[in-house]
């Protein structure tokens, strides 16, 4: 049997204020859902943790409901609930084609949207659409609720703003204005992290989020803006290499990740303009 | 509860009718991998065994939560493939490491330990898992069907198993419990599904000899739960 694994704590909440009272007194708790990534990180040794509050029961966090403005998703909404969901069929359509090429249905049934933004991967396939979406983040904590703007959610690789004791309960996604569009390149077509993610907004103006190409998410302010001023895809695909940094690692390399973001707004561009013929 | 007598290990009823020769000895060649493994396993195998029961007569769905802490054993019941199940484990233990290593179901696979190759896929509650990353005291009182589950009563292939056969579906085979879970639950939801469907149920397994095109045409063969 596995070594690495010694020594676990795993508290079990049944309620949200149970998990929160915990947190407040164990901030170094990290809470558990539906463990595709923390398990992925135990039993390889990458996670020093030994300390764990498994929150995967509290149903008050689960479900998907919209108002005239807002999306709301409930952080331990699986992305299987999310590809199911009528609404977000109806104003998230990229959210689902994103949904389901997330590992393949055994995580899709497991893994939430809440611990995509948790865990902070840059290659994290949900948060370029949270980013073109300026999506709100609610945390909780017993000290009461806060709305972070995504945008701002992240402090560096993998680090976030939440506070200890708090806890990501729900994201509201102000329904988005103009066409939406989602890829992603990875070693395959499903199953396989990213090597580049992409999402994008075209309505009155261009919201872009790349995804593998830089230690967050990244909102491609230049490129928008060369885009949304009428620019050409040319200046726009200049301009991409001023947004984003990618790096060489394990999965791809700066330069193939470069040549396949210029390609992917390339491809958005065709793919959201009208017809003209 | 009573526990029940431990059962001899294939090691221990086997006999051997190898022979000694120079390149090895007739009682060496008599080991299985899994007896020696467990023989050598020792006391702890033991205990393991004697730890573990399995009994028909207890309804799990009505059980209260047990109290989750570590890093010691704690008791763990479920219902496994129509059966009340109670063991232990501790949570740093999966799914898997309990089918594995305490129950002694071999059926479900490990292969990247990861959630990445889908080898280690089990129904909870009839929805497909990675059960390598499913920890073991998150399925208290849950409904678990594994690959042994899938026989029919009269011991006899399901239809979806028989259709691996007669499709000639798998070369090593190590992927085909996890893509007869992921199929079985298909067919749970989809009772006729197209190949579009079936592709992209099975699009977390991976099979390393490439058989995935006898793999979806198999799967495809038993459309309505007919008897291919």
């Amino acid at each position: 049997m596995k070594t690495a694994l010694g020594n676990l704590d795993f508290a079990d909440a049944t309620t949200l204020s149970e998990a929160l009272t915990l947190l407040a007194s164990e901030p170094d708790r990290v809470p558990l859902a539906g463990c595709t990534d923390v398990y992925v990180g135990l039993n390889f040794g990458h996670i020093e943790k030994k300390r764990f509050v498994n929150i995967w029961s509290l149903s008050e966090l689960r479900g998907i409901s919209e108002n005239a403005d807002f999306l709301r998703i409930g952080a331990l909404t699986t992305y299987t609930e999310m590809i199911e969901s009528p609404i977000i069929a109806k104003f998230l359509p990229m959210m689902r084609d994103c949904a389901r090429l997330i590992g393949g249905c055994q995580v899709q049934n497991r893994g939430t949207v809440g611990g995509n933004i948790a865990n902070g991967s840059p290659a994290g396939d949900t948060l370029p659409i949270l980013a073109v979406a300026e999506a709100m983040i609610i945390a909780q904590s017993l000290s009461g609720t806060r709305k972070i703007p995504f945008l701002s959610f992240y402090a560096g690789y993998r680090k976030t703003v939440l506070l200890p004791g708090e806890l990501i309960v729900a994201i509201e996604i102000p329904k988005p204005p103009g066409a939406q569009w989602f890829r992603k390149v990875g070693t395959r077509a499903a199953n396989a992290i990213s090597k580049v993610v992409i999402a994008g907004l075209r309505g009155e103006t261009v919201r872009l989020a790349f995804g593998s190409v830089g230690p967050t998410v990244i909102r491609a302010r230049r490129t928008e803006a060369v885009l949304s001023s009428g620019g050409t895809i040319a200046q726009a695909r200049d301009a991409l290499a001023h947004d984003i940094h990618p790096i060489d690692d394990l999965r791809s390399t700066s330069r193939y990740r470069m040549q396949v973001a210029e390609n992917l707004l390339s491809a958005f561009w065709d793919s959201t303009t009208p017809n003209q013929s | 509860m009573k526990k029940p007598p431990k059962k001899p290990t294939e090691a221990e009823t086997e006999q051997p009718n190898s022979i000694s020769d120079p390149k090895s000895t007739s009682p060496y060649r008599g080991w299985t991998r899994r007896g020696f493994l467990q023989t050598t396993a020792g006391l702890s195998a033991l205990a393991v065994t004697a730890r573990t029961s399995v009994h028909a007569d207890q309804d799990v769905s009505k059980g209260s939560l047990p109290t989750r802490s570590g890093p010691a054993e704690t008791p763990l019941a479920f219902e496994l493939n129509g059966v009340a199940v109670s063991t232990q484990a501790e949570p740093r233990e999966t799914l898997a490491d309990v089918l594995l290593y305490r129950l002694n179901l071999t059926g479900t696979k490990i292969g990247c330990d990861r959630g990445a190759c889908g080898a280690c896929t089990v129904l909870v509650d009839g929805a497909t898992r990675v059960s390598c990353l499913t920890p073991a005291l998150d399925i208290a009182n849950r409904r678990v069907t594994t690959v042994e589950g899938l026989t029919l009563k009269d011991g006899s292939l399901s239809p979806l198993q028989q259709a691996f056969v007669n499709h000639d579906a798998l070369q090593c085979g190590y992927c085909t419990p996890g893509f007869l879970m992921s199929a079985t639950a298909l067919y749970t939801k989809t009772p006729a599904p197209t190949k579009e469907q079936v592709v992209e149920a099975v699009s977390g397994n991976l099979c390393r000899c490439a058989a995935h095109s006898h793999i979806i045409d198999a799967i495809l063969s038993v459309k309505n739960g007919e008897r291919p």
